[in-house]
Order: structure tokens, then C-alpha cells, then sequence
């Protein structure tokens, strides 16, 4: 038998036994929630932030809006050559499908205009648009587009001004006006500074032609539109609010009245002054000696 | 004189270890003793009173203040006793060695907790009447509880342990006088 102090021993050492432990357990669990709480806490979020919908709002426009230009293209392409060919029966979207006889309607019309222009507008002010590019730009490029054709042009101008207006900059359309029964195309190879304004003949608006309220075209329905006193067959559209890509003066002319109208002088930019030769010496100079 | 309440509360709410070593002190024999009187065996007796001891360090459960500090420990005492006696009753087996050897322990202990001679003789006798005769008589008479403090450890109305108590008296009186003994000296 144990005395009492014994015993007392023994207690005492289990008790203290017993405390460790669950020190250790507790240890434990903290070690393992702290551990967890994170990846729930993420996994919550990211959960949260699913259910709301935000990625997808996030992911829509981008996707929606470049790819809708690029099914276009391929619809324009497709439609092209199926007037081409005469075939109608071309393997493309069901997107395509349900377009293709407006779109063949607007690529007849964009293929004789082009025929008669020779192709003078440069849809890309960078000069570096690619083939696709100058496709769908000549496939809008149409003195009376299609109304479906129009409407999703105009979606695609709202979005792109209402979104992101300098991402979609590079998708210009042709503008057009009619005039005494003479088209006008913008035309920027003309030298506009040779012409001079004569008479005010009206806003943009009151012309038929292709224009919209959007930077994806040239000239725009307030902007205010002259003749020229050298040549009947140039018009000079004033932008009423100068967009600096395209100049506060767009120049119009018809493909088939281009005699005596002045172009611009392109390598101007390249030819190089005697100052900057000098100058351009004497840095040489001190650079190498 | 608060029967190791003050001590308790010392260990329990302070961390003061001295106070848990004078409960033991205090309580161990008659614990012991009475857990013996439920498992019919000291040794075993002896475990589960430091088992007991052990539940009030760690756990440390809180006294209801119904009643005094002995009979809230002994009412842990039997719950443990009667766990275990549900663990391993099937199991428990003596052999005729240690029973021996127990019974020579149990007297020791006995002899230091009865001092008096006549306690002896009683409680020597008791060892032969039923469990549950054992405890009753054990609590009232050894242990100096009332009827209601023996209830409450034992789980049973006032109503019962009078009853029970009654017949632990009658069956202890004959089994004094089989031995020999004058029952109304005692």
C-alpha cells in the first residue's frame, strides 16, 4: 500500500503529464489551423468572387470584343470568296451562316468601290495593319451599308468608346459623302494645306455617306464640310472637335476625279535639313575624337 | 473546518498543488476503504481512489455546493468504482495468493484508519454482508455521513438507503451473532 505522499507523488506527475499533453494538442491544433485558415479563407474568397461573377465580367469584354472582330473578318473572307467562287456553300461558323447574305450584299458593293478607287484610303494609320486588317476595313467600307452590318458597327463603336476607346483605335473605317451626285472618300495621301476653304456647304450630317459619332471614322456628323477654291473635286471636312490622330482637316475626293489634285509629299519626314547635318557632325566629332 | 474545501478550491483556482496533497492526505484511507466496500477488492481500491484523485487534477470539476466536499468526492469515488467495475468486471479475477496478501493489506489500512477495536470487529464482519449493505454501512457508520449524504453518493432516494440501511443493520446483527459477538454492546 502507498502512504499518502507516495500517492500524492503519483497524482501529481499524471496530473502534470496530463497538462503537457494537452499543451501539445493544443499546439497542434493551432499549428494546423493556422495552416488551414488561409487556403479556406482563399478558397472562400475565390468562391465568392466566382459566384458574383466578377472574373467573367472581367474576361467578357476582352474576349467578346476581339473575338467578335476576328469571327467578322473570317465571316468577311469567307463571304468574299464565296462571291469569288460563286459558291455558297462555304464550311464557317454558325455566326457566319446567319450574316452571310448581308455580308455578301456589303462585299459586292465594298469590291466594286474598290475596283473603281484603286484602293487610295490607308485604313491603318500606323502602316503596319495586317491583311485581316484591310479585310474587315474594306468590308465596312460600304456608301450604304447594310442596316445589320451598320448596327453592329455601331455596337462595336459604342463599346469601343464607351470602353476602352484608344484599344480598338486601330479598326478605322472609311467615311464617305455624297455630294452633287459624287461620292467623296476621305483621302489621307492629299496634301490638304495646298487647298483652301471657299464655301460652307453644311455639316457632315446633312450629307448621305458613311460617318458615325465615333473615332473608328474619320469624319463624324458635326463636323463641317467646305469646298475648295482650287478644286472642285476636293472637299475639305473641319473637324469639329480635332481628334489629333487624324488632324483638325480630313480632305474628300472621288477616285474617278483625281487629275490635278495635290498628294503629300511623304519622304519630307526623311529628308534631313543642313542644320541637323551639321549638327549631326559635330556630335560625330566630339564623340570620336 | 470546511472537509478540504478550502483546499480544493486552492489547487483548483490558484494552482497550489499543497492544496490537492492535503485532500489526498485526508481522504485517501477512508476513500480507499469504501471503494473496497464496491469492488470487493483493496488493491483495486486503492487505483481507483488515486484515479479519482487524478480526475479532480486535471479535470478539475467544479462543486456544486450541495453538499459538503467529502460527499461530492466519495460520489466521484463511485462513478469511477462503477465505471471501472463496468470496464472490467468480467476480467477480474484473484488468485488465492493475492487474495491472502490483499486481505493482510486491507487490515493494515483498516487498522490505521478504525482505531477503535469494535469499528474492527464490525467492519471485519461487514466484509461478509452484500456491497451494497457495505457502503450504506460504511457511509452512516464509518464515515459519520447522514442519510440524505449517503443518498446522494449513492444514488438512491433518502426513502431507499433508510430501507437499505435497515437491512444492512439486521443482516450485519446475525452475522455478529454467527460469530459470536454481542450486537447490542456495540
Amino acid at each position: 500500500m502507498k502512504n499518502y505522499e507516495e500517492m500524492a507523488r503519483d497524482v501529481l506527475s499524471r496530473v502534470s503529464e496530463y497538462e503537457s499533453e494537452q499543451k501539445l494538442k493544443r499546439a497542434r491544433i493551432t499549428r494546423i489551423a493556422a495552416a488551414a485558415t488561409p487556403v479556406c479563407a482563399a478558397a472562400v474568397i475565390g468562391a465568392g468572387i466566382w459566384a458574383s461573377g466578377a472574373l467573367m465580367h472581367a474576361e467578357k469584354p476582352a474576349v467578346s470584343e476581339d473575338s467578335g472582330i476576328i469571327s467578322e473578318t473570317v465571316t468577311v473572307t469567307e463571304s468574299s470568296k464565296s462571291a469569288n467562287t460563286g459558291s455558297s456553300s462555304a464550311a464557317v461558323t454558325e455566326k457566319t451562316t446567319r450574316r452571310k447574305e448581308q455580308e455578301e450584299a456589303t462585299v459586292a458593293t465594298s469590291e466594286e468601290e474598290s475596283a473603281r478607287a484603286g484602293a487610295p484610303w490607308k485604313p491603318d494609320p500606323d502602316k503596319e495593319a495586317d491583311k485581316t486588317n484591310e479585310e474587315v476595313t474594306a468590308s465596312e467600307e460600304t456608301s450604304e451599308p447594310a442596316e445589320q452590318t451598320e448596327a453592329e458597327t455601331q455596337a462595336n463603336s459604342d463599346e469601343t468608346t464607351a470602353a476602352a476607346g484608344e484599344h480598338y483605335l486601330w479598326c478605322i473605317f472609311c467615311s464617305t459623302i455624297e455630294w452633287n451626285g459624287i461620292t467623296y472618300n476621305d483621302n489621307a495621301e492629299l496634301d490638304v494645306s495646298v487647298y483652301t476653304q471657299d464655301k460652307y456647304i453644311g455639316k457632315v450630317s446633312d450629307f448621305k455617306g458613311t460617318y458615325k459619332d465615333s473615332v473608328n471614322y474619320i469624319i463624324n456628323p458635326d463636323d463641317s464640310v467646305y469646298t475648295t477654291k482650287e478644286n472642285q473635286y476636293v472637299l475639305l471636312v473641319v473637324k469639329s472637335e480635332p481628334y489629333p490622330f487624324y488632324g483638325s482637316v480630313i480632305a474628300m475626293t472621288n477616285p474617278e476625279y483625281l487629275n490635278g489634285v495635290v498628294p503629300k509629299n511623304d519622304n519630307t519626314d526623311d529628308q534631313v535639313s543642313e542644320d541637323e547635318v551639321v549638327e549631326y557632325n559635330g556630335v560625330l566629332n566630339g564623340i570620336l575624337f | 473546518m470546511d472537509n478540504g474545501a478550502s483546499s480544493y478550491r486552492r489547487f483548483r483556482d490558484n494552482g497550489d498543488e499543497s492544496g490537492l496533497v492535503e485532500i489526498i492526505r485526508d481522504y485517501k484511507d477512508g476513500l480507499i476503504l469504501y471503494l473496497t466496500s464496491i469492488v470487493g477488492n483493496i488493491q483495486t481500491a486503492e487505483e481507483l481512489a488515486e484515479e479519482t484523485f487524478v480526475l479532480l487534477g486535471t479535470k478539475k470539476p467544479r462543486d456544486k455546493g450541495g453538499s459538503s466536499f467529502k460527499t461530492w468526492l466519495y460520489t466521484i469515488g463511485r462513478n469511477v468504482a462503477i465505471d471501472y467495475l463496468r470496464k472490467y468486471r468480467k476480467r477480474t479475477f484473484v488468485t488465492l495468493e493475492d487474495s491472502a496478501e490483499l486481505v493482510s493489506e486491507e487490515e493494515e489500512i483498516e487498522s490505521a484508519y478504525l482505531r477503535k477495536e469494535q469499528q474492527l470487529t464490525v467492519h471485519r464482519a461487514m466484509r461478509k454482508l452484500s456491497p451494497e449493505y457495505q457502503q450504506v454501512l460504511w457511509l452512516i457508520y464509518f464515515e459519520e455521513l447522514s442519510n440524505k449524504e449517503a443518498a446522494r453518493i449513492m444514488r438512491k432516494s433518502v426513502r431507499s438507503v433508510e430501507s437499505l440501511l435497515y437491512r444492512a443493520r439486521k443482516s450485519l446483527k446475525a452475522q455478529l451473532e454467527k460469530e459470536g459477538f454481542d450486537y447490542e454492546k456495540l
